[in-house]
């Protein structure tokens, strides 16, 4: 009899535990009492970077952005759930048959407030309109004025507004976003546009209260929590520059009742030892590590770190100008190097963490179709499972491609002249020096190093004045069109000077084609052109270490296009 | 006096405009564009914010217009945070003054003590006990002193002993200020306390110090009346650039304490080329450091009346 006792006992230990363990599942921290996280009751603490603008319209940093999520509610966002489009401001939508005009349902009863959370006005679809306006309105030089091009008569607006010239009068009321009443928004697209619903989603395109704008000034509007409006989960108390903001619980917003988190303050370090103690000191409840130390530090106590995929793709940009006369416009000569190239020692050398050899260029974003899948499964899938880059060196074929590059350039391994050029820092210039070794040692190749000012190194990629030099591209948007078209004849952000008219044709189709996966296979092409005249020398695809004291139980995550957001965060009792 | 001051203003306001001046066209010889981000922008965006600054005239212009905003005590706008540099400076420099005056009184204080005592105990062993303490502050920079103090002092003694006398960094409460501001005044106080020691002894072997004890006024009035205060000049001299370094922060002591300062600003203006803000900033901190050196000529009149100030 006592033995059956002892085993029930037992048994209901388990369960108990079992379940304790399945309601913790979110953060496996909890309960182990190493950081229990900040004492201050339904308030957390979380790292965020950059906080330099408060304007929704004229941030451009992610870190602005995360904070932007909090306290804005767009038409639409990206579930904390599983990163997809669900209802915001709007409840719903629909599209025509062409998919170029699209009309959006606000939800009734949505109200503004300001930073004391006093009411000052009713949500309606003419705050959209006015802040798009607003994006577009040459005065503000917003940095994403051209997300406000994708509707109809947008970039002839906005060239028409800035005095391009030559260019035609375009009013206002021309460009295709418009109030049909309080609750009814239509928008019509300029072109063909089937991730759209990732652009209204994007944090610039949040609403502004226009009788709360004009009467604090487009100048001032931002500046203080006191000159600012919000319609979101929280709203702002305080913002103190390069140091923190903090955001309140909106009581008056439309799902406030699932919202636990009192308080967040998203506070700046510049010190990332700093932001290390604080965290280990129970100061803060979330923070980036800032390299594999600092994750082995955290981990000696026996705490478990995490690492999410903020989808950027770091590769070296290569200059491929056949009119530059430099080396590394031979293709046989970059596809030497990035076979040459030991990406996992890259990672183990300087990264130390869960950074991934790069298998192809585009990450973090989903599949075309299959939505649950990664584009780069996709990419994957059409070269029969083998990545497009090899995840350490391949001596063999560098050597060949070597051979070949040293033919068409008429010179030997030690005539051969490559700077990286390299924005100053200390993994920067690690990265550089570990590459420069790995060249040596495979190829022969004495690769020289130029270390900038990380404005001189921007300004330089820009003009094409330099030979190759490492860099990270991060999504804008959740599709494979937010990387591909990187490498378009004469685009902004193609710093490789490639020129391919295959390449291009490629990316005209996929911009009007309607068929998914026919879409999803032009860009598994771009891919594979990519990697077949290596455009860029890809190196890895990041995942960042971050650490969350035990004070937060779950109902958060991290994903691309939204690395923060705790609207939905459950805390630990 | 009056005309001497007139003169040393007129000074410092010249001396303020060719430092200006040279910011001014030395920042724009940095190579690199402010508005060059990780991403391109469409080049109507860059017109448009080349604009918004003014940064579209050609560069004699933006001089002229800029020292003529300069007169009006207007700095311009930010670059990168899109606000006034004045409220900018105005807001950080409260903070990094509340610090710095922390640390100079505790400099101060301490420096003096620690000098006066050293000097009056010479060759015991109080004496080399400041001057121990005097070598550390000198030779310890502040950076590693800082991070030393958070360490030990903040998060060790609180996740060994679970004491939380100090916070880790942050800014808002007493305890806050304690650990960057010992840290800030420590070099300020092993330079008082050494000039101190030094100007002590020279001022107890004077004349004037013998004729007192002849005199026979007790050890006590001597030290107050007559050492202290003749020793005390080259410590005020040195308290000029002190108190303007020290009250416009450091950027290693607020970003390893994350304190909302001006330090930080010095360095990241440069760093996003946001030419607004390294302008703010150099002027203000120029004319603050003008400001103390001409505070501290004026005080030695008051100190040592035989200091004519007409010379």
């Amino acid at each position: 009899m006592k033995k059956r006792l002892l085993a029930l006992a037992l048994c209901a230990m388990m369960l108990l535990v079992g379940s304790v363990a399945l309601a913790a599942q979110e953060n496996p921290n909890v309960g182990l009492g190493i950081f229990p996280g900040t004492t201050e009751p339904g308030t957390i603490y979380v790292d965020a970077a950059t906080q330099d603008i408060m304007d929704p319209i004229k941030q451009s940093y992610s870190n602005e952005f995360s904070i932007n999520r909090h306290i804005w509610d767009c038409l639409v966002k990206l579930s904390v759930d599983d990163n997809s489009i669900v209802p915001a401001a709007a409840e719903s939508w629909e599209s025509s048959e062409d998919g170029m005009t699209w009309t959006f349902h606000l939800r009734p009863g949505m109200k503004w407030v300001d930073s004391t959370g006093a009411v000052i006005g009713d949500v309606t679809a003419n705050d959209f309109v006015f802040a798009w306006s607003e994006l577009l309105n040459p005065a503000n030089a917003c940095s994403y004025a051209n997300y406000g091009e994708v509707f109809k008569n947008g970039k002839a607006y906005y060239d028409y507004a800035s005095g391009v010239e030559g260019a035609p009068e375009v009013t206002l009321d021309q460009v295709g976003f418009h109030a049909v009443d309080d609750l009814t928004l239509v928008c019509e697209l300029e072109n063909y546009l089937p991730y759209f619903l990732q652009y209204v989603k994007f944090e610039v395109m949040a609403p502004i209260y226009e009788p709360f704008y004009t009467e604090v000034g487009a100048d001032n509007y931002g500046t203080t929590p006191e000159n600012l409006a919000f319609n979101g989960a929280f709203y702002m108390t305080e913002y103190v520059l390069e140091d923190h903001v903090t955001v309140v619980r909106n009581p008056e917003w439309w799902d406030a009742d699932n919202v636990e988190v009192q308080k967040i303050v998203f506070k700046k370090f510049t010190d990332s030892n700093a932001k290390l103690n604080a965290f280990l000191g129970g100061e803060m409840d979330v923070i980036d590590l800032a390299d594999g130390t600092q994750r082995a530090t955290v981990r000696a106590y026996g705490y478990d770190t995490p690492s999410y995929a903020g989808g950027y793709s770091f590769f070296f940009w290569s200059n491929c100008d056949p009119n530059s006369g430099r080396d590394i416009s031979n293709v046989n000569l970059r596809k030497a190097i990035s076979a040459a190239i030991d990406r996992t020692e890259l990672v183990n050398t300087v990264y130390k963490n869960d950074n991934l050899p790069s298998p192809s260029i585009a990450f973090g974003i989903n599949g075309l179709t299959n939505p649950n899948g990664s584009f780069g499964d996709a990419v994957l899938a059409a070269n029969n499972g083998e990545p497009l880059y090899s995840a350490t060196s391949e001596p063999e074929k560098a050597q060949e491609y070597l051979a070949a590059a040293l033919e068409e350039l008429g010179k030997t391994a030690d005539q051969i002249d490559i700077t990286i050029m390299v924005s100053e820092g200390t993994t920067n210039e690690l990265v550089a020096q570990v590459v420069q070794e790995q060249i040596r040692k495979t190829l022969g190749i004495e690769m020289k190093a130029e270390i900038l000012t990380q404005a001189e190194w921007r300004a330089r990629r820009k003009a094409h004045d330099f030979d190759i030099c490492h860099g990270g591209w991060g999504p804008d948007y959740n599709d494979p069109m937010t990387d591909m078209d990187l490498f378009e004849t004469g685009g902004g952000n193609n710093h490789c000077a490639y020129s391919n008219p295959e390449y291009d044709e490629l990316l005209a189709k996929a911009r009007v084609e309607l068929d998914t996966a026919t879409r999803e296979q032009l860009f598994v092409q771009m891919e594979q052109i990519v990697a077949r005249d290596a455009v860029v020398i890809p190196t890895f695809w990041q995942y960042v270490d971050y650490a969350v004291s035990e004070k937060i139980a779950g109902g958060y995550n991290r994903f691309p296009f939204q690395d923060l957001n705790f609207i939905y965060a459950k805390l630990a009792d | 006096m009056a005309r001497y001051i007139i003169k040393r203003i007129v000074y410092a306001m010249l001396t303020l405009f060719v430092l200006i001046s040279l910011v001014f066209f030395m920042m724009r010889l940095l190579p690199g564009d402010p508005f060059v981000g990780d991403k391109a922008l469409p080049e109507a965006t860059m017109a448009n914010l080349n604009a918004k600054y003014g940064l579209d005239k050609p560069l004699i212009i933006q001089y002229f217009t800029y020292m003529g905003n300069c007169l009006r005590g207007d700095l311009g706008i930010s670059l990168t945070y899109n606000r006034p540099v004045m409220d900018i400076v105005a807001e950080s420099f409260a903070v990094s003054a509340d610090l710095g005056i922390r640390a100079i009184i505790f400099a101060l204080i301490a420096g003096i003590l620690l000098g006066a005592v050293a000097a009056l105990q010479r060759g015991k062993a109080l004496d080399s006990f400041s001057m121990f303490i005097a070598m550390i502050g000198v030779s310890v920079p502040s950076f590693i002193l800082g991070a030393l103090l958070q360490y030990f002092l903040a998060l060790q003694l609180r996740m060994v002993f679970k004491i939380n006398w100090f916070p880790v960094q942050g800014w808002g409460t007493f305890a806050h200020t304690l650990l960057p501001a010992f840290a800030l005044g420590l070099g300020s106080l092993a330079t008082v306390s050494r000039l101190m020691r030094t100007s002590m002894l020279d001022v107890l072997g004077q004349d004037y110090i013998k004729t007192a004890k002849a005199k026979g006024l007790s050890q006590r009035k001597i030290l107050w009346r007559h050492a202290l205060r003749n020793s005390i000049m080259p410590v005020v001299t040195v308290m000029g650039p002190t108190v303007a370094s020290v009250m416009t922060g450091t950027f290693v002591i607020e970003s390893i304490f994350s304190v909302p300062g001006l330090g930080k600003y010095f360095v990241t203006s440069i760093k996003n080329l946001d030419y607004t803000m390294i302008g703010g900033t150099t002027i203000f901190y120029g004319a603050l450091l003008i400001a103390c050196t001409l505070a501290v000529d004026l005080l030695y009149g008051l100190i040592d009346p035989r200091v004519k100030l007409e010379e």
